[in-house]
């Protein structure tokens, strides 16, 4: 046998060589590690859900957050009685103006009467 | 299709029947593409998490096996990229020369479904398969140690028969190929 021969031999014994592979099995207590996988990964979750919400970077955000809120709701609260309070100049200032021209209509009705 | 349905439901009881049933199925399968027993029994394990967290996604569209082949696969190629990755780090630390930690993949693998008379053989055709394009390797692989036949590979593969056809095709002329090599430098030995 030449040495291509030999190679080309070795070649299809290595290529029939799982020919009839059986399947291979997990060691036993698969879903008992299973289970425990899931158990911790929702437990992982709560306590990274803990461990984000107490690093310094997050509360000084958190509570800059809040206070920013805070701040904001007071001054748009601020601004809509300053609104209201302007508004209602406006409209106490309209009032007096619409009892002038009732009162010069009256004037003007009272003149053109004969 | 009412185990799946119940499996859905979040029963206990179904979690059980389906790991029983597929166990065997997604252990083999990982462990011919990642050849490594430990990293086998890590991704069966996360694989089975994965299904218990997805599961509700899974629409019936393919067969549940089909499905779960396809986690499987993600799964074990995405294992060795994470293997392929620490290995280039651990390369790159030794250059700078800090300490090396990494855990060497053992060069040796025997598929333990392989009859003891071809345990050489396959060792040396395993080697060659871990040389070669992933989706030729995959497509041998499922049918190879899975015995599957080539629409069901090419539902798992989501491509046509013919595509699955000239995989096999190619993935052989691959293999020769590494093989020839292999065999030439062990007798140039």
């Amino acid at each position: 046998m030449t040495k291509d021969e030999n190679i080309d031999r070795q070649i299809e014994e290595a290529l029939n060589s799982i020919g009839e592979i059986k399947r291979a099995s997990p060691k036993p207590y698969l879903l008992t590690r299973i289970n425990a996988r899931l158990n911790i990964q929702v437990k992982n979750f709560w306590e990274g859900v803990a461990v984000f919400i107490s690093r310094p970077a997050v509360l000084v955000l958190g509570l800059c957050i809040i206070l920013a809120a805070n701040i904001s709701v007071l001054l748009l609260n601020k601004s809509s009685s300053i609104n209201s309070s302007t508004e209602h100049s406006i409209n106490s200032i309209s009032d007096e103006d619409e009892y002038s021209t009732s009162f010069a209509t009256i004037d003007n009705f009272e003149n053109s009467e004969p | 299709m009412e185990l799946i349905k119940q499996l859905q439901q979040g029963e206990p009881e179904a979690f059980r029947r389906v790991v029983d049933l597929y166990q065997d199925m997604v252990y083999n399968t990982v462990l011919s593409i990642v050849q490594n027993e430990a990293d086998a029994e890590d991704i069966t394990q996360e694989v089975f998490v994965q299904v218990h967290q997805s599961v509700k996604l899974f629409k019936g569209d393919s067969k549940f096996s089909t499905w779960l082949y396809r986690i499987t696969i993600t799964k074990s190629l995405d294992s060795e990229k994470k293997r392929k990755r620490k290995k280039r780090f651990a390369f790159v630390q030794n250059l700078f020369g800090e300490k090396e930690e990494e855990q060497h993949h053992p060069v040796e693998f025997n598929h333990p479904g392989v009859l003891l008379e071809n345990k050489e053989k396959a060792d040396e055709l395993f080697k060659a398969l871990q040389q070669i394009p992933n989706n030729q390797r995959i497509a041998f692989t499922l049918s190879k140690t899975e015995g599957l036949n080539n629409q069901e590979i090419a539902a798992i593969m989501n491509t046509s028969f013919y595509a699955v056809e000239s995989l096999l095709a190619r993935a052989k002329i691959s293999l020769k190929k590494k093989l020839k090599d292999y065999y030439l430098q062990q007798s140039a030995k």
